[in-house]
């Protein structure tokens, strides 16, 4: 068996076959041709240009404002880029929070929590498409049932089994409730489902047992999907606050997002609106990284291998 | 003697609310006898304070920097270390925190005028009359009217700290182009708003306050000025009485013609230049001094046709808890000796814009760089302590923020709303606090 570009049945064939395509750039000249010009405009770029400022303005907004003095925030005349740019705001917030502690505590959380979470995801799923388990639909049913929860009714019962297990104020305490993930087995169990069963069938026929064919088959096809997940997973331990608020009082476990909300203070609003910028800046920055890492994967085609 | 005063209750912050529900078992040890008699018990000569304590704070009014300052000057001083536990961003967090698993550990705890009664009902509290003449704190110098509101039934339940009151904030470079007199009547009050919204200086000659902004801390102020009040002990009718219904009316009027209604906080209004004149908390004046770009005026609160402006207290103290061993709570006391002697008062009170609780504190050097806190340590004589339907009734300052910031942001009938006020009220007090008081 060889994995290879071409299409996946004769069907998809015949399609790629009959439907003739434009290059780039004569998809780009006729896009902007007098004629198109304006549903170019209207329905591709105005919408687009409209989501950007929306998503881009705010997030702009913050970074400028970290660098803000308190009285660029707080006036009546405000401008988009500091007048006179600080780092203050950043200083502060670092003598205030420990932040390598709450930052590492961070790294540490999400790291381990996404990768156990993307792996048990991707078995389950795997298991439940693959492997004859009964009651498997049931089981299903019961993933969707926890989809369906919110998170918030859950955190009291955990709270105590953490509480009684030693985890109050630990890093496996934060990490543990949050182990299985219902999203994303949901959202694997649908692609592993919808991938082409010739691939599997020619691999058993070589001998391949679940392993291989979980690992060199379902995996590599799939990574556009995984890494949806992986990247929704890392958001959310990096962007969790409630649960690690909750079994947490003590900075030095602490994660990035609580660790930040000790910015918060009565009665100082008024002066430290930059310093919460900062600090949110500070959650912010790490994962824009992880995006740009993960993206090209996120839109890449969904599938990119077939059966010769 | 009974004594129910207390100061502000901050916003409510849900993040707490829900470890809270079911967690009291995991908190500080509230069984059996009260905290009054077990430390009544105890023969103070006779206990060697503990060599570490633990301080649950908020760090209220961003005085993280100085509290460390002073925590170690007490280690250096006494021997005694004292590990910080930031409790929360707010009071309400913190008083969660306490009574959930995180305070059974705590031995000395930020409460406000607000969260601490919730607290003495659970017996948490230790009474800190006898701790603190234990560990040689001269309790006669704390500004009386302060340390009386942690007064309940012939004992404090705890010592002032960070301590506020609301102080009237006006644009001073604006009243000298109009040639503006500083309004000492809520009358006067419009007037210079008028004034100065006509003069096209300002889009708002006053900003109140909206439900989450301490409504129902500032405005009893003006309830006041016209004879009415939120509450009388536990009489709710004040709250419907004529005094109040005039006072909501002549704010209701206000709005949209002197007044706005803030949609963030009358501090950043006022800070900004949007408004000319605020309402704030005096530990605003820091905050407010670091971004205004015109001359801080401030003054007492104005009064009215029935009072002088009287002033209600706020922020928080601190207090000890009953869980702790006598060594613990020996070392508390000491600790909060150091926090409150009156060089240490001056020192936070410079930091933060916290009132002095300390009447020996030299506040020379305060009022040198920042005249205008005079002006709030001036109004501590004209203090109150504040409504039993804000600061005791759970729940009380909530169903208050909202129905002012109705009347306020509405047209509806005053009286109706408030009447409807006092049902609620009273309901919450026969469901909450009767059977506990009783």
């Amino acid at each position: 068996m060889s994995l290879t570009n071409t299409p996946t049945t004769p069907a998809a064939a015949a399609r790629a076959v009959s439907q003739p395509t434009l290059k780039p750039r004569a998809a780009w000249r006729r896009a902007f041709e007098p004629r198109h010009l304006a549903d170019t405009l209207l329905t591709g770029y105005l919408p687009i240009i409209i989501a950007m400022l929306i998503i881009v303005l705010p997030l702009g907004w913050m970074i400028s404002s970290s660098f803000k003095p308190a009285g660029e925030i707080v006036t009546l005349n405000p401008t988009l880029l500091p007048q006179e740019p600080t780092l203050d705001n950043y200083d502060a917030v670092a003598s205030r929070v420990p932040l390598l502690t709450v930052l590492g505590n961070s790294i540490y959380v999400t790291v381990i929590g996404s990768t156990i979470k993307v792996l048990l995801a991707i078995t389950t799923a795997y298991a439940l498409v693959f492997i004859r388990v009964p009651g498997a639909n049931l089981i299903f049913l019961g993933i969707l049932v926890a989809l369906m929860v919110p998170a918030e009714v859950s955190m009291l019962p955990n709270y105590l089994t953490i509480t009684g297990l030693g985890g109050r104020n630990t890093l496996w305490g934060i990490i543990l409730p949050g182990l299985g993930t219902a999203f994303g087995t949901f959202l694997l169990r649908q692609h592993f489902k919808a991938l082409p069963k010739e691939l599997f069938e020619a691999a058993e026929l070589d001998g391949a047992g679940h392993f291989r064919k979980l690992f060199q088959i379902a995996l590599p096809v799939s990574l556009p999907a995984i890494a949806t997940v992986a990247l929704v997973t890392v958001v959310n331990e990096w962007n969790s606050f409630l649960w690690p608020l909750i079994i947490t009082d003590t900075p030095d476990k602490m994660t990035l997002p609580v660790g930040l909300n000790l910015l918060r203070s009565i009665e100082t609003t008024t002066a430290s609106y930059g310093i919460l910028m900062a600090g949110a800046v500070l959650v912010i920055v790490p994962m824009l990284i992880v995006f740009a890492a993960l993206q090209r994967y996120i839109v890449a085609g969904l599938t990119q291998g077939a059966v010769k | 003697m009974k004594k129910l005063s207390t100061g502000r209750a901050l916003r409510g912050t849900a993040v707490f609310s829900l470890a809270a529900l079911a967690l009291t078992a995991c908190g500080p040890d509230t069984s059996g006898e009260s905290a009054e008699a077990e430390t009544n018990d105890t023969d103070w000569s006779s206990v060697e304070p503990a060599d570490s304590i633990i301080f649950a704070t908020n760090h209220p009014g961003g005085s993280q920097d100085i509290e460390n300052e002073l925590i170690e000057e007490f280690t250096d001083e006494t021997g005694i270390e004292v590990e910080v536990i930031t409790s929360g961003a707010n009071y309400e967090e913190t008083s969660q925190w306490f009574q959930t698993g995180g305070g059974s550990n705590a031995d000395v705890i930020v409460l406000s005028d607000a969260t601490w009664f919730p607290n003495y009902l659970n017996d948490a509290l230790a009474p800190v009359d006898e701790l603190l003449e234990a560990a040689e704190v001269d309790t006669s110098r704390f500004v009386t009217a302060l340390y009386d509101d942690y007064l309940y039934e012939d004992a404090h339940y705890g010592a002032p700290y960070a301590r506020s009151t609301p102080l009237f904030y006006y644009n001073a470079d604006q009243y000298e182009e109009l040639g503006l007199e500083v309004p000492t009547t809520w009358e006067e009050v419009a007037e210079n708003g008028r004034a100065l919204v006509e003069a096209g200086l300002t889009d708002s000659g006053f900003s109140f306050p909206s439900a989450d902004s301490y409504v129902s801390w500032t405005a009893a102020n003006l309830a006041w000025a016209y004879g009415g009040a939120w509450s009388e002990d536990w009489d709710f009718s004040a709250i419907a009485s004529d005094g109040t219904v005039e006072a909501l009316e002549f704010a209701q009027d206000g709005v949209g013609d002197w007044a706005t209604v803030s949609s963030t906080t009358p501090d950043d209004d006022f800070g900004a230049g949007v408004t000319s004149q605020a309402i704030a908390s005096t530990g605003s004046l820091v905050g407010i001094l670091s971004v205004a770009d015109f001359e801080v005026g401030t003054a007492f609160l104005p009064g009215g046709p029935a009072a002088e402006g009287e002033t209600p207290t706020g922020g928080a103290g601190l207090m000890i808890a009953s869980a702790s061993s006598p060594e613990k709570q020996l070392a508390a006391a000491m600790f909060i000796g150091h926090m409150t002697q009156p060089e240490n008062t001056a020192r936070f009170s410079q930091a933060t814009g916290y009132v002095p609780v300390n009447q020996d504190s030299d506040m020379s050097d305060v009022y040198a760089e920042t005249p205008q806190f005079e002006t709030a340590v001036e109004q501590l004589s004209r203090s109150r302590s504040q409504d039993n339907a804000r600061v005791f009734l759970p729940g009380g300052d909530l169903e208050l923020s909202q129905t002012l910031q109705a009347i306020l942001t509405g047209d509806g009938d005053v009286r109706e709303q408030l009447e409807a006020l006092q049902t609620q009220l009273e309901e919450l007090y026969e469901s909450e606090l009767a059977s506990e008081l009783d």
